[in-house]
């Protein structure tokens, strides 16, 4: 339904930009970044880049540099993520196409319970009403990633259950850059990447599209293709607008249908068992961004976007148990045994969803004095207007694109949020940050067909409901910018799901809000420019969390209330650059995070069991070497601990591989690469869970999920700078 | 020089994409394929245990996994055996169930149930229909 962006016109766009490249290349700097930018950054940050920009956070912050990103080679987001202390990253497949983020024991399904930014604008399809990640932003478009958990995630919104994971993309350069990159590898991978920014006077630029495609890890073929581009205008003497555009289509075999425990056991890689199930996506965006300085110590940064998301997937219908007289198209599976089997009919259900996102933001940054106090005012407002649009259909064919529509309903937020946010000088060493958020949102959701009595049939149901909240927070830090301990608390928020919200008879359940109280208390020490070391304990009380759970005996993930959880833990991370401190001349990096979560139930039936898919320990570190000749390369290896899969805690896996504990594994990754300074030349070569070690990555949404496919690929990058 | 590189590049994409996939099996042993009988009726064939190829089309009309031969060990028969299980009591094979339905749940492991369209068709004390149209234990 999706048509795919026509491939060869970006074949050909990247292939020009090699063959005419600019008349004077210059030679390169020895390590190989992506388009070293260094133009002022215009766009929302969290974190910032100075070198004293954590002491400034209200809380525990991580900041993936550009240059972490290069030596990481990653091939998607996840793959930063994962050495992020206090996140955990499922891998779900090899495209790069889906983002699982979890934060501190939260469930990572889709990311939907974490804020997820590009540049300050939010991701998610509906960051109210389906807060779910079905698009990941593009690594390849990635400058830095910024993370923050503790009460500075209160400017951030309207989730601030799990923290803020805000992805920077290129900034438009100063002067003329170009990039080429070819990649290929291991399950037909392949990918063809292309850059190019310069100046027109005052007006800077940069464009870049991909294409990249490969046959997946179990016979789940992707392709994708994505475009952005920026261009920054001054206004005036002290502004900037700056616009951004984007497109991103891919396609892929995706499906909910998962294998059995015999399956697995049999043979863990063993291909999809529902190859006819795909899904499409494609997404537009378009944002503004005006800053302006007013006066001394005084700017405003006005954003403007819309994003739209279109999602299509097909999924031909099963069941578990045969049906007397229904004609099956596929029995998969071990048929002597009840539940061993996938009964696959004849028809599929195709999902149409489109989700269309307004948003206009200013935010005022002001400086100034009070009784020997120094402020530094943050304070903004968005309005946010968003709608979805869900049309389900039963097809005739597994294959089927379109059919019997069974499912038709609208629905959509508006939502109004002011907040500001204070950090307080008392001295250089004592900084106080006291802040506050509203949230105001009201909701509606229309059903024009649905299912009654077995029958599809043309209905008309309407409902809404609004609710307005306040989310308060405070940060303390003591200590200068090379030795500090911080300590705050705010509360997390996250609003009904419209669909939760207004049940399908229209009728508004009143439900609430999620709320948590968090607090954390850590300390950052940078004794040297070669030690680094960060550690924080959390602790996050909910009053009611919702988890996905497929408790009712389904093959479907519903999402349930789990009554009050508690969420405590430690995480800490160490860095050490080995050859600066004994003055080698060329790098040898050293990092290590570890994250601690005990996550359980603190009332009802499962009281003091583990939050299903929440590890109680993982564990990466590194070891990077980068010598002046250009030959660099990492070594990364991730542990994460074992975990289970429903709220009873179930260790012994059931026949369907649903139920079971989920045990810990490991991964390495390790990457390569010589760039050759005067041609601009790199040539590298990635290897991704080395070991090939296939482990049950989840049991959801309906069986076993493999993960740990090993990925080498090989390629060469051409920079001019 | 910038004739070469762009030659290289252009080479390396068409190479990278033009690159062969993963070979894999053609089908796995146990699994059921719907094929056509002789008579355009609807029969299923098995594939073979080197997982090459499907084997002759079974025309018998039976369904794998429905009919009771294949569905599990076979009822029990009443003169030999143990009575069977009633409605929602734990069970190991279909056999074991006065419904011949014995339906592994997730959290609360294999029941004796029946099949369902919606809640009223559950009886008590089974809190309802779940969403794979069989009743749910308590």
């Amino acid at each position: 339904m999706i048509r795919r962006l026509p491939l060869f016109a970006i074949l050909l766009w990247s292939a020009s930009a090699a063959a005419d490249p600019p008349p004077e290349p210059a030679p390169s700097p020895p390590v190989p970044a992506p388009a070293a930018l260094p133009s002022a950054p215009i766009e929302v940050q969290i974190i910032g880049e100075k070198a004293d920009s954590l002491q400034k956070i209200p809380g525990s912050g991580t900041l993936v540099t550009t240059r972490e990103i290069a030596r990481a080679a990653p091939n998607d987001v996840g793959e930063l993520l994962r050495r992020v202390p206090g996140l955990q990253v499922r891998q779900e497949e090899g495209g790069g196409l889906r983002l699982d983020v979890g934060v501190r024991g939260l469930d990572a399904t889709r990311s939907r319970r974490v804020l997820v930014l590009e540049d300050g604008i939010p991701v998610a399809i509906n960051p109210y009403g389906e807060p779910d990640l079905y698009y990941s932003p593009p690594v390849e478009r990635m400058r830095g990633i910024e993370v923050v958990k503790g009460s500075g995630s209160i400017l951030f919104g309207p989730q601030t259950v799990g923290g803020v994971i805000n992805f920077l993309t290129l900034l438009p350069p100063d002067g003329r850059i170009a990039r080429v990159e070819v990649q290929g590898g291991e399950h037909a991978f392949a990918k063809l990447l292309g850059t190019y920014g310069d100046t027109l006077g005052d007006v800077r630029y940069v464009v870049q599209g991909y294409v990249k495609r490969g046959d997946g890890f179990r016979g789940e073929a992707f392709h994708a293709a994505d475009v952005f581009a920026k261009v920054a205008v001054p206004v005036g003497r002290t502004g900037e607008l700056t616009a951004k555009i984007g497109f991103h289509d891919e396609g892929s075999n995706s499906t909910d249908a998962g294998l059995t425990r015999p399956m697995f056991l049999a043979d863990p890689g063993r291909v999809t068992i529902a190859p006819h199930d795909t899904v499409a996506v494609r997404r537009y965006e378009a944002s503004l961004i005006h800053d302006v300085a007013l006066g001394e110590g005084t700017r405003l940064r006005t954003l403007a976007y819309a994003y739209f998301t279109e999602r299509s997937w097909n999924r031909q219908d099963y069941e578990r148990s045969p049906v007397a007289g229904v004609a099956y198209d596929r029995i998969v599976g071990d048929t002597s045994v009840p539940g061993g089997a996938l009964f696959f009919r004849d028809t599929d259900t195709v999902r149409d969803r489109s989700y269309q996102v307004f948003g206009v933001e200013p935010r005022l940054e002001k400086r100034f004095d009070t009784a020997g106090v120094g402020h530094t005012l943050d304070a903004g407002l968005r309005l946010l207007y968003e709608n979805a649009h869900r049309v389900q259909s039963t097809g005739a064919t597994p294959v089927a694109e379109e059919g019997l529509v069974t499912g038709d309903e609208r629905d959509g937020s508006v939502a109004f949020a002011g907040y500001a946010q204070d950090r307080l000088a008392f001295r250089d060493w004592l900084l106080v940050t006291p802040g506050a958020r509203v949230e105001v949102v009201r909701s509606h959701r229309s059903i024009s067909r649905a299912i009654v009595s077995g029958t599809a049939q043309d209905v008309s149901v309407t409902g809404s409901s609004a609710l307005g909240t306040v989310i308060p927070g405070v940060g303390m830090v003591v200590g200068t910018a090379r030795a500090h301990v911080f300590g705050g608390f705010h509360v997390g928020f996250a609003p009904p799901r419209v669909t939760s919200w207004v049940d399908s008879s229209g009728k508004n359940l009143d439900l609430a809000p999620e709320r948590s109280l968090q607090y954390e208390i850590g300390a950052r020490v940078a004794p040297r420019t070669w030690l680094k070391g960060e550690a924080t304990g959390f602790l996050s009380n909910f009053e009611n969390q919702i988890i996905p759970s497929n408790r009712a005996g389904g093959n479907t993930v519903d999402l349930v209330n789990a009554g009050r959880t508690r969420h405590m833990g430690m995480e800490a991370a160490l860095s050490f650059g080995l050859a600066r401190a004994a003055g080698w001349g060329f790098d040898l990096d050293l990092g290590a995070r570890y994250t601690f979560v005990n996550a359980v139930f603190a009332e009802g039936p499962f009281v003091d069991k583990y939050l299903p898919y929440s590890p109680v320990h993982t564990v990466a570190a590194t070891i990077d070497v980068e010598h002046p000749s250009g030959v660099g390369a990492q070594l990364a290896w991730t542990m994460v601990g074992s975990q289970f899969a429903d709220e009873l805690n179930t260790v012994p896996v059931d026949i369907t591989g649903r139920i079971g504990e989920i045990k810990a594994h490991h991964l390495i990754d390790a990457t390569a690469r010589y760039k050759h300074a005067r041609t601009g030349l790199t040539g590298f070569v990635s290897a991704k869970n080395l070991l090939n070690q296939i482990y049950v990555g989840s049991r959801r949404p309906d069986g076993i999920f493999p993960a740990g496919f090993r990925q080498i690929n090989v390629g060469l990058r051409w920079d001019y700078r | 020089m910038r004739r070469a590189l762009a030659l290289c590049f252009v080479s390396l994409a068409v190479a990278a994409f033009s690159g062969c996939g993963s070979d894999g099996a053609a089908c796995y042993p146990t699994d059921w394929e719907a094929c056509t009988c002789a008579d355009a009726a609807r029969g299923y064939h098995q594939c073979l245990a080197a997982g090459d190829a499907y084997g002759a089309c079974d025309c018998s009309g039976a369904t794998p996994g429905l009919t009771p031969a294949v569905t599990d060990a076979g009822p029990a028969d009443a003169d030999a055996g143990p009575a069977l299980a009633p409605y929602l009591a734990i069970c190991k094979v279909n056999g074991d169930c006065e419904s011949n339905v014995c339906y592994p749940f997730n959290s609360k492991g294999p029941h004796c149930t029946i099949a369902c369209n919606a809640d009223p068709d559950c009886p008590a004390p089974s809190p309802g229909c779940s969403h794979m149209g069989v009743c749910k234990p308590p």
